[in-house]
């Protein structure tokens, strides 16, 4: 039956087929790139989360003797203009560049599989789902998400929820896309057949073949989110100036580019490392569990 | 031909009143009052009413709507709240350096993509393939600023061979110019390129396995003439599709690479009229861009003909 559950199943670990140690390392040997991305996304996730623990110093405590002080033993990523150690910014930044990211993977995802399998399933909602849709792609997402912030206030949740608005219509894309192959093939007519409703066709029999596509976009729109926070943050019009973000840390340094590049090469080079990761893990994920997908993502 | 331009200029109705009415609800809907957050905390009870009324938030809802698509089919896209002036007359001198950062950006980043993505698709499978791609995947995960940061510490402080930020206008001679807008477009074509690289590759294999091809080759061609008039024209319309999209979303890929840099261009125009909440601005902006998204994409559709003589209207 259900091929896509079958397909997300192919990286599924199963006891008969060795401990959950040998799976790792069978799956790390296929695809290195995605071992790296899960290894290097894993470090930035415990480095978030352990925040606290990991920099000795506090992200917002002033200190003007040690302004603008380069990289050294004591400051391994320097200090920034009102001497606040950079690395410990970086470290409590990610918290928020991470939460933004994985939070908008999560709504855009709900979001898209609501509407793209109603918008699929129904051709008359469809019709004017999609055009709904083209118009929003037609905003360019920036400004749209820079509009919808000045107008509900620059706070971490108003990022997520402008983030959200616009990465949703490319997902409603993928879903709707599958429904409608979905639609037509036999085990749906079957279920049909033997007088299954809409509403149970769409949760029993589509709904789980979405999630291989759903899985991988929802990567490639948390790599996005994290790239469009940072620069929502650099433009001043994302999560407030007195939380460290990558991204505000980084404008915040610009001023100081000439004095101390520092400040705003770290912060970048994380993110930069964090995004590739999960690009990579994206990447991986496509050709492992639906490598038909390749010419769409 | 006609037939069919007219067909789809007749379907970019809804979706083009759509984004109207989008626009139109991004101030009227939200849970937010704009009149209020505009006045400020400081304003008195009157100015309130005043922004209130210049704004016509005082009237009806449809009655709003209506006015507003009026103006908007008129041509005009509002009036600026912080200056007075209307967001045509704004635009206007500001159009010069984002059409030339976008073209010289797009330019050097086609010359990039496609030459890498050639490379990759011949040299399949060696290092010079997997450089190209490493090169690929980089490149999208960099945020734009922090690329052009780097760039400007090395080519301007480091090695002084381009100004550090700054804008130099055509009418004060065309090496200026260039010089002032390299590292900018440079910026651009390093993150714009990267999807280049990736759709010329995966392209160009598609057609390289091809008998043609085969057939081009068995008939001694050169590599050179079988690669470029064979190969590529025919595996032009991904790369083309690509470089049209490119072309329509550049304005938000500039107003990053525009604050970096100080240029004076219609980015800046938008990012000035968010912090100022000068909302009138933002929707004339929002669909002012979102007109030449959708004309760019019926371009692309009319130009898979040209490119490619198979496909017919």
């Amino acid at each position: 039956m259900v091929a896509g559950a079958a397909t997300v199943g192919a990286l599924r670990w199963r006891s008969r087929a060795g401990t959950f140690a040998q799976f790792v390392l069978r799956e790390a040997r296929r695809n290195p790139n995605m071992a790296a991305g899960v290894a290097i996304l894993l470090l930035v996730v415990t480095m978030a989360v352990f925040a606290p623990l990991i920099s000795r110093y506090d992200p917002v405590a002033l200190k003007a003797i040690d302004r603008l002080k380069p990289p050294s033993a004591a400051h391994w990523f320097g200090t920034d203009h009102v001497g606040r150690d950079v690395y410990a910014r970086t470290v409590y930044g990610g918290r928020i560049s991470l939460a933004v990211g994985s939070a908008v993977a999560i709504i855009t995802a709900l979001a898209g599989v609501a509407i793209g399998i109603f918008a699929g399933y129904y051709r008359r909602v469809d019709n004017i789902v999609m055009r709904v849709m083209d118009a929003f792609m037609a905003f360019p997402a920036l400004i749209l998400a820079m509009a919808l912030i000045a107008l509900l206030g620059s706070t971490v949740q108003n990022v997520i929820i402008a983030v959200s608005v616009v990465e949703t219509p490319r997902m409603v894309r993928v879903v709707r896309g599958v429904v409608l192959s979905l639609r037509e093939r036999e085990f749906v007519g079957a279920a049909r057949a033997i007088g299954a409703g809409p509403l149970r066709i769409m949760r029993v029999h589509i709904l789980p073949n979405t999630m291989a596509p759903v899985i991988i976009q929802a990567t490639f729109v948390f790599a996005g989110a994290i790239l469009t926070e940072a620069s929502l943050s650099f433009l001043g019009a994302g999560s407030p100036p007195y939380i460290p973000s990558w991204g505000n840390i980084m404008g915040q340094g610009r001023t100081y580019l000439q004095m101390a590049v520092w400040v705003t090469f770290f912060p970048g080079l994380v993110l930069m490392l964090t995004v590739l990761a999960i690009n990579f893990v994206g990447d991986g994920l496509r050709d492992r569990l639906d490598p038909r997908l390749r010419s769409v993502m | 031909m006609t037939g069919y331009i007219a067909r789809r200029l007749l379907a970019l109705v809804p979706v083009l009143a759509l984004v109207g009415v989008l626009a139109f609800l991004l101030l009227h809907a939200t849970p937010s009052d704009p009149a209020a957050i505009m006045a400020g905390d400081l304003a008195s009870r009157e100015q309130y009413e005043q922004i209130r009324s210049a704004m016509g938030l005082d009237r009806p809802f449809f009655v709003q709507m209506g006015l507003w698509f009026k103006q908007v089919l008129q041509g005009d896209l509002g009036t600026s709240i912080f200056s007075g002036k209307s967001v045509v007359t704004l635009m206007a001198p500001r159009l010069q350096a984002t059409v030339s950062l976008t073209i010289y950006g797009e330019f050097l980043a086609i010359l990039m993509g496609l030459s890498l993505g050639i490379l990759a698709a011949w040299k399949a499978r060696t290092w010079v393939d997997r450089a190209a791609m490493a090169f690929s995947i980089v490149g999208y995960s960099m945020p734009i600023f922090w690329l052009g940061f780097n760039l400007i510490w090395l080519f301007a402080l480091k090695l002084p061979l381009f100004p550090v930020i700054g804008y130099v206008p055509f009418s004060e001679g065309f090496l200026p110019f260039v010089r002032a807008l390299t590292l900018p477009a440079l910026t651009c074509a390093l993150v714009l390129s990267a999807l280049i690289v990736r759709m010329t590759r995966s392209s160009m294999l598609e057609v390289l396995s091809e008998d043609y091809i085969r057939t081009a080759r068995a008939k001694g061609l050169r590599e050179r003439t079988v690669i470029v008039t064979h190969a590529l024209k025919a595996a032009a319309n991904p790369i083309l599709t690509i470089v049209g999209l490119q072309l329509a979303t550049m304005v938000t890929g500039v107003i990053v690479v525009e604050t970096v840099f100080a240029i004076p261009g219609l980015g800046r125009l938008v990012v000035d009229a968010i912090t100022r909440r000068d909302f009138p601005v933002i929707q004339g902006m929002l669909i002012a861009v979102a007109v030449v998204y959708v004309l760019v994409n019926l371009i692309i559709d009319l130009a898979y003909s040209v490119a490619d003589p198979r496909i017919r209207y």
